[in-house]
């Protein structure tokens, strides 16, 4: 198994430290924004007033640090980022040893493909999951410097949601690179798929197909508790989609 | 106790039969080649044998043990040389060695560096910068590495240019030799299974069509010209041969036979043929008489 996972993790150490490092730029830049978006950029001169009633309109209130950096980091920069990062890692897990035709090479080894397949989630996840805690780590530290510490309760939660919604994505994909043999169609496929549940689950009656509502309401600004229901639900269709990866991963031939 | 045993083995794909009740018998500590054109399903058995594919039909046992319920533990006595195979690019040569043995069980020891002085790879290279004579030899050195009782040999020499493929067949000769290591090897380069194996197996149409050691095959075959009379078929003698047939006319038809020596003239004279000729073929054109018959 540790040998699995030295080979995942050279395998993938750019993937990892590209993806932390972009996000962590972009979330501290997120935070170091706030001061400009709340005092105006200097040297450009101020919103104009009929604009800066509109944006007052269109965007949370901004006098509250926790309300912008869920609707600026965790609903917005950190979800599309973190579901990128999750399709690219993932999607090429198994089908890039297929198309790269070193399956023949890995599957012909004493070990079970339960244990290539658990080494390749253990190690992605991981990447994944230290990218969203660097990256947000990045976007607090952003905060605290321009002077508007958030609150340590909320960014927990919100974390956890990101945490357990960008895992439920990258199982997604972690299934279509099972299921697909090339990596770049695998890629393809799990983020089309999370596009059209988006997208679908902007319409009312099929709101609960919305993937990113894993990621928790604005409810969590105003009470910072991991809500239940998103995390039940994103650990589960994480359990199921990589047990179904699993069982198909077993059933193929090479 | 066999090293391999398939009994009516059948795999398909869908609707295509790539294996239909092939049998196979590979004795411990033989070399033994597989040959067939391709598509005559030498990689399917191949697979087969190493659990990464499960039979429609049929029985197959490798090492006493049944590959797709014990194949992980299986694979631990096997080594393995795939013939359309890449190894990790970014790993060195080293490092794969390593990685191997790791998921072997086992640490990278003295075979591996008394292997160095046989192969004399730049192990601290990159995969990416070997050519792919050296890929190949690399294939054989992590297969040979772990000392494995089996050697499983998919077209392993295919592409390589003479001088490489001489070094590769003197390495396996030698480290057969070595030890009571059973080598089986998939190929459709007639001169190097005739110079390395021992016994051989024909494939056409996914099945043997013949199994034995080179040296019966190549003095029990030869062709017969044979000439049969009107009254007389030469169906009667196909059972065990493998014919050309060329009609003369209503009276005769003059069939060319490849048969066995033992059986062919009883048969013939049994069916009502007179033998016009005999004559003695090389190892390759046996091989050619028999999958394009």
């Amino acid at each position: 198994m540790k040998a699995l996972m030295w080979k995942e993790l050279r395998e993938n150490r750019m993937k990892m430290i590209i993806g932390c490092v972009l996000l962590s730029v972009i979330g501290a830049a997120v935070s170091i924004a706030y001061r400009f978006l709340e005092g105006g950029i200097p040297g450009m001169g101020q919103i104009p007033p009929e604009y800066a009633d509109l944006i007052k309109k269109l965007l949370p209130d901004f006098s509250n640090v926790n309300a912008y950096l869920y609707s600026q980091w965790f609903s917005k920069n950190l979800q599309q980022v973190g579901a990128i990062l999750a399709v690219v890692l993932l999607g090429s897990a198994v089908a890039g040893e297929r198309e790269l035709h070193t399956a023949i090479f890995l599957f012909s080894r004493p070990v079970s493909r339960g244990m290539i397949l658990a080494a390749k989630v253990i190690v992605l996840f991981g990447g994944l999951v230290l990218a969203v805690l660097v990256s947000t780590g990045g976007a607090v530290l952003g905060a605290l410097i321009v002077g508007k510490a958030p609150q340590l309760a909320f960014v927990l939660a919100a974390t956890l949601h990101s945490v357990v919604a960008l895992i439920a994505f990258a199982s997604l994909a972690t299934l279509l690179s099972v299921l697909v043999p090339d990596r770049v169609k695998a890629m393809l496929f799990s983020g089309g798929i999370l596009i059209v549940l988006s997208v679908a689950g902007q319409f009312k009656p099929l709101h609960w197909l919305n993937p990113l509502a894993l990621f928790g309401s604005p409810n969590l600004i105003v009470r910072p508790v991991p809500q239940l229901v998103p995390i039940v639900v994103g650990m589960v269709l994480s359990g199921c989609m990589l047990w179904i990866s699993y069982r198909m991963l077993q059933r193929q031939e090479f | 106790m066999n090293a391999i045993e398939m009994v009516d083995v059948s795999k398909s794909y869908g609707q295509v039969q790539a294996l239909e009740d092939m049998c196979l018998t590979v004795p411990t500590g033989s070399i033994f080649g597989l040959m067939g054109p391709n598509g005559a399903g030498k990689t399917t058995s191949i697979k087969l044998m190493l659990g990464l594919m499960e039979p429609t039909a049929g029985s197959l046992t490798v090492l006493g043990a049944i590959p797709s319920g014990d194949g992980t533990v299986l694979r631990r006595r096997i080594g393995f040389v795939p013939e359309d195979f890449s190894l990790y690019p970014h790993m060195t040569g080293f490092e794969i060695l390593e990685f191997n043995a790791r998921l072997y069980g086992c640490s990278v020891d003295e075979n591996v560096r008394r292997l160095q002085t046989i192969f004399e790879l730049p192990l601290a290279r990159k995969i990416a910068t070997y050519s792919k004579g050296m890929r190949k030899l690399l294939g054989l050195y992590i297969a040979l590495s772990t000392e494995p009782e089996l050697l499983i040999l998919d077209e392993p020499t295919d592409g390589l240019d003479p001088v490489v493929r001489s070094h590769f067949l003197g390495v396996l000769a030698d480290e057969t030799a070595r030890r009571n290591l059973t080598v089986f090897f998939s190929s459709h380069i007639l001169s190097e299974v005739e110079k390395i194996c021992d016994t051989v197996a024909f494939m056409r149409h996914g099945h043997t069509v013949l199994q034995d050691e080179v040296e019966s095959i190549k003095t029990r075959y030869r062709v017969y010209t044979v000439r049969f009379m009107v009254g007389h078929s030469p169906r009667d003698v196909k059972s065990i041969a493998v014919q050309r047939e060329r009609d003369l006319g209503q009276d005769a038809w003059d069939i060319e036979v490849l048969a066995d020596q033992e059986q062919a003239r009883t048969a013939f004279v049994d069916a009502g043929g007179t033998v016009l000729n005999v004559q003695s073929l090389p190892f390759d054109e046996i091989f050619m008489r028999f999958v394009e018959a």
